[in-house]
């Protein structure tokens, strides 16, 4: 047998293999996930990345990032948290609820900045199996919406952005915000109310 | 049901009626089927959540996460060689970022199109943000803990040199002070024993002098005394 085709048989057995781990490391719950990232497994580290971008993503622009700043916060976010994996403390709160208490806590900071453009006005997810007025329409309830939840207090928006995230319980929004269940209720009962009022107000 | 108390639940347990409490639900759904305000305030509202809770993130997340590992090994490149920071945290975060460019390129794998973006390290930032206690890398503090023993060490021995050279100064004075002292009482002693001898030469050359003018220390010069 050939050196190349022995070498192509060692790598293709490789690549398996490694498919293999990753697929075994997906079955994982996080906690195992965690344990093993802890220990600098960066396979595990990126099925936990894979498991929880689309999420983090998604806070960071239903916050009022842009795409792009959206994706900068993420990749910040889980640069640092795996910077920092030693200080990981499995008796306190879940891994889901600290990693989006940090995007949360560095997507406020992005907006604090003095030269923060919102990207709520800028951009909209257009339906394409919508006519172009039926998007037109729909982009102009988008932007309505958007200005009436800037009307909120910080907490309201986070409240409302996090109780409306899919991939959020109401238990686990209440975790990342640090209030129990009940102040989190009473916030959304307020955010909604005023988005409410705000919204007839815009006619 | 009146519509305030309905306007108040639609608060309280959100604008889907199918996730309120059973009881509740039913009597929203009757003064929805009867009051024609309930009806377009509940559809307006639901429509605005729909909103809310629709997913903004566009596909191909792939490339993403491999720009964030990149940058995990950049990162851990960059801050090898580099002292660390004892208290940096980990919501803390640098922004000294570029721009992101104007132009909206095309993005691979049937993305949205997306602006230019440049990825990079994350360099150690000044603003910790609210939240738990900051972590430490770990290569980062090894480095420190040498640095600081080691100024602490120079520290201590400075201290301790400079007591020393104290000490001696101390124990040089009092030395010095004590020979000195002991050779004045030799001195003084000497003194002492010399003072009367001179007295007495002194007081007998007075004393011949007064003879010689009548005139005398005691009375046993006295013309009298002599007589």
């Amino acid at each position: 047998m050939s050196v190349g085709i022995r070498r192509e048989m060692t790598s293709g057995s490789q690549a398996s293999e490694a498919a293999r781990q990753t697929a075994a490391l997906s079955e994982l719950a996080d906690q195992d996930l965690v344990a093993l990232m802890v220990r600098s497994d960066k396979r595990a580290y990126r099925v936990l990345v894979e498991r929880y971008y689309r999420g983090i993503i998604g806070i960071a622009r239903r916050m009022g990032l842009t795409a792009g700043d959206a994706e900068d916060a993420a990749q910040d976010v889980f640069v640092r948290v795996w910077l920092h994996r030693e200080k990981w403390r499995p008796e306190g709160a879940s891994f889901k609820t600290w990693l989006y208490r940090v995007a949360v806590n560095r997507v406020i900071d992005l907006k604090r900045k003095p030269q923060f453009v919102d990207g709520s006005d800028l951009e909209s997810m257009p339906d394409d199996a919508m006519s172009p007025i039926e998007q037109l329409a729909q982009h102009q309830e988008f932007k309505r919406l958007r200005s009436a939840i800037k009307l909120l207090s910080e907490q309201q928006q986070i409240a409302i952005n996090l109780f409306y995230d899919r991939e959020l319980s109401n238990q686990e929004a209440a975790a990342i915000m640090g209030v129990s269940v009940n102040a989190m209720e009473s916030l959304l009962k307020r955010a909604r109310k005023r988005l409410r009022e705000e919204l007839k107000a815009m006619g | 049901m009146k519509i305030e108390k309905f306007e108040e639940l639609l608060d309280q347990y959100g604008w889907d009626i199918s996730s309120w409490p059973e009881p509740l639900r039913h009597e929203a759904n009757i003064l929805v089927a009867r009051n024609d305000e309930a009806a377009e305030l509940l559809r307006s509202l639901k429509s605005v959540e729909d909103f809310l809770a629709d997913d903004p993130l566009p596909m191909g997340k792939h490339r993403a996460i491999d720009d964030i590992f990149a940058a995990i090994e950049a990162e851990a490149i960059a801050t090898e060689p580099r002292r660390h920071d004892a208290k940096s945290d980990v919501f803390s975060f640098s922004d000294e970022r570029p721009g992101h460019s104007a132009e909206p390129q095309m993005a691979e794998h049937g993305d949205d199109p997306a602006p230019q973006r440049r990825t990079y390290p994350s360099e150690k930032a000044p603003n910790p943000v609210s939240g738990m206690a900051g972590p430490i890398d770990p290569i980062r503090a090894k480095s420190g803990i040498r640095v600081k023993s080691s100024r602490a060490l120079l520290r201590y021995s400075a201290t301790f040199a400079s007591a020393c050279g104290m000490v001696l100064c101390v124990m040089f004075g009092f030395v010095v002070g004590v020979v000195f002292t002991s050779e004045q009482a030799i001195h003084t002693d000497v003194q002492a024993t010399e003072m009367p001898m001179v007295q007495a030469l002194e007081n007998h050359v007075f004393d011949e002098a007064s003879q010689g003018m009548g005139i005398g220390l005691n009375g046993d010069n006295t013309q009298k005394g002599r007589e």
